[in-house]
């Protein structure tokens, strides 16, 4: 199991001043996550997920509160936690090596160890044949799994996933679910997952933390402990499909 | 060969205005519906324009006239692009040097044309100088937009691989500016071409422009419309040159 990448969210506060007064993104959130755990952070739009996410990425000041990585504090970001966005995460001026090559960079790997390093993470997301190609003219699902390739290849411990299927069509969200199973059991990283979609919250997650609508509180923990690879026609499965969509659908709202 | 007729098809398909033009401006003036004082033979403006290639004199003129534009353009694109960043990196310089910028920008710089030659006389400085006052800001103000739009994720990323500001502005940046500095270019070109014909006709001793107003004023229109068709073919490779440089240098940006 990882020993790295334990993290503890406490006490986060977090607001944005607009013309007149401030908009209160999140209060007082505090949940943990443990060493190599998968958690998604699920909630209605506009609650302050991805903002948390940032925040941990250490992107974005706290108005309030603090967030632990291992027992220090993030102050910024760094290379021991990557973030994979939505859409467009690769640099789109490089082919899909240069992009694996920019990130060895900072940590002094070049010349042939960075190249033998590229050459596994590309195989290990079955993208080896489409190395010289401009993420331009790959899929989203390969778009995708490069960045998340780019992410992986310069060994942050902890992972943070900011809707990355959220652009996919329906049967390539399948797949790439099934197959982010397989990687994080392979390369046993912590794992924070922003998500609306209940279906990855169950299928991924060990633990999801259900936020409230703006502003983002936690409105409960749900701990997942279901059997990897999940079976949707397991009974508990549809069970905790069925909270999850409970407790948020309280919180959901035509805007 | 099919691929030959093809690429023929494709440029008679891409010309074919020009090719009814004239067709049309040969009829009327081969019959005399057009008389000789409105528009001069087509065939004596290619029979000028082969005369005076072939002597070298209207090749001397193109040169010169090209020289001018591209010289401009070029120093243009450097000054504009260091002030795209400048102003565009740095909040306080942004205050501070971007009011002046779209100021001079608003003012008709052809209104100042007397003084420049008063303060540069006639020489190429001059040339220089005028169309450099009007290609600087479509390609300082392409550079600083592009870097307002520079996508967040893409800097947050190479923070977070543990890149300094300073590498991020050569790694994300730049790259993500490089089309708008393109596109700058583009716009900057027929705004050259136009400001350098309109110097050459207030005071030059060489180029098309000049070629062009003393040919009028002598009432030589064959003279002036190989002056004119030879304009037009100078825009048009210079607009097909900044986008091959376009196409060189952002090649993912298909």
């Amino acid at each position: 199991m990882a020993t790295q990448g334990r993290l503890a969210v406490e006490s986060v506060s977090k607001s944005y001043p607009v013309r007149e007064g401030a908009v209160v993104a999140l209060s007082d959130v505090t949940f943990e996550v443990g060493a190599g755990q998968f958690v998604v952070l699920i909630g209605p739009s506009g609650c302050g997920k991805s903002t948390l996410l940032h925040c941990i990425g250490g992107f974005v000041e706290l108005t309030d509160g603090k967030i632990r990585l291992d027992d220090s504090d993030i102050r910024g970001p760094g290379p021991d936690r990557g973030i994979v966005f939505q859409r467009e995460a690769l640099f789109p001026w490089m082919t899909v090596e240069d992009n694996l090559r920019a990130a060895l960079r900072p940590k002094g790997i070049t010349g042939g160890g960075a190249e033998e390093l590229i050459d596994t993470y590309l195989k290990a997301v079955g993208l080896g044949e489409s190395r010289r190609l401009y993420p331009r003219e790959l899929s989203g699902g390969m778009q995708q799994r490069a960045a998340i390739a780019r992410t992986l290849i310069y060994q942050p411990s902890v992972l943070l996933l900011d809707e990355p299927l959220g652009a996919l069509d329906a049967q390539t969200r399948e797949l790439m679910k099934e197959w982010l199973v397989g990687i994080w059991l392979k390369e046993e990283k912590t794992v924070v997952y922003v998500t609306h979609d209940l279906d990855e919250a169950v299928f991924l997650a060990q633990k999801v933390v259900v936020l409230s609508a703006r502003p983002g509180r936690v409105k409960r923990i749900v701990d997942v402990n279901l059997r990897y690879p999940r079976d949707r026609r397991d009974p508990r499965y549809e069970e905790k499909r069925e909270l999850l969509w409970k407790l948020i659908r309280d919180e959901v709202r035509f805007d | 060969m099919r691929r030959v007729s093809r690429a023929l098809l494709d440029g008679v398909l891409y010309f074919y205005p020009l090719f009814i033009l004239a067709a049309l401006w040969e009829i009327g003036t081969a019959f005399e519906l057009i008389g000789e004082d409105v528009l001069p033979r087509l065939d004596y403006v290619f029979a000028t324009l082969w005369r005076g290639l072939g002597d070298g004199e209207l090749l001397w003129h193109t040169g010169v006239s090209l020289f001018r534009v591209a010289g401009g353009m070029v120093i243009a694109c450097l000054l504009g692009v260091a002030f795209g960043l400048w102003t565009g990196l740095s909040k306080r310089w942004d205050a501070y040097l971007m009011p002046l910028l779209v100021g001079s920008q608003a003012f008709p710089r052809s209104a100042l044309l007397p003084l420049f030659i008063v303060w540069l006389g006639l020489g190429e400085t001059q040339k220089l100088v005028v169309i450099v006052s009007v290609a600087f800001f479509p390609i300082m103000i392409n550079t600083y937009e592009g870097l307002k739009r520079v996508n967040e994720a893409h800097v947050w990323a190479a923070r977070s691989m543990g890149y300094s500001n300073r590498e991020i502005l050569r790694l994300v940046k730049i790259p993500s500016i490089l089309p708008y500095i393109i596109s700058g270019l583009r716009i900057a070109v027929p705004m050259s071409v136009t400001m350098m014909v309109v110097a050459e006709m207030v005071g030059a001793y060489s180029g098309l422009g000049q070629l062009v107003i003393i040919a009028g004023q002598t009432y030589e229109l064959a003279r002036m419309f190989a002056g004119i068709v030879l304009l037009g073919l100078m825009g048009l490779l210079l607009d097909s040159a900044v986008e091959a440089l376009g196409r060189w240098s952002t090649p993912w940006n298909r």
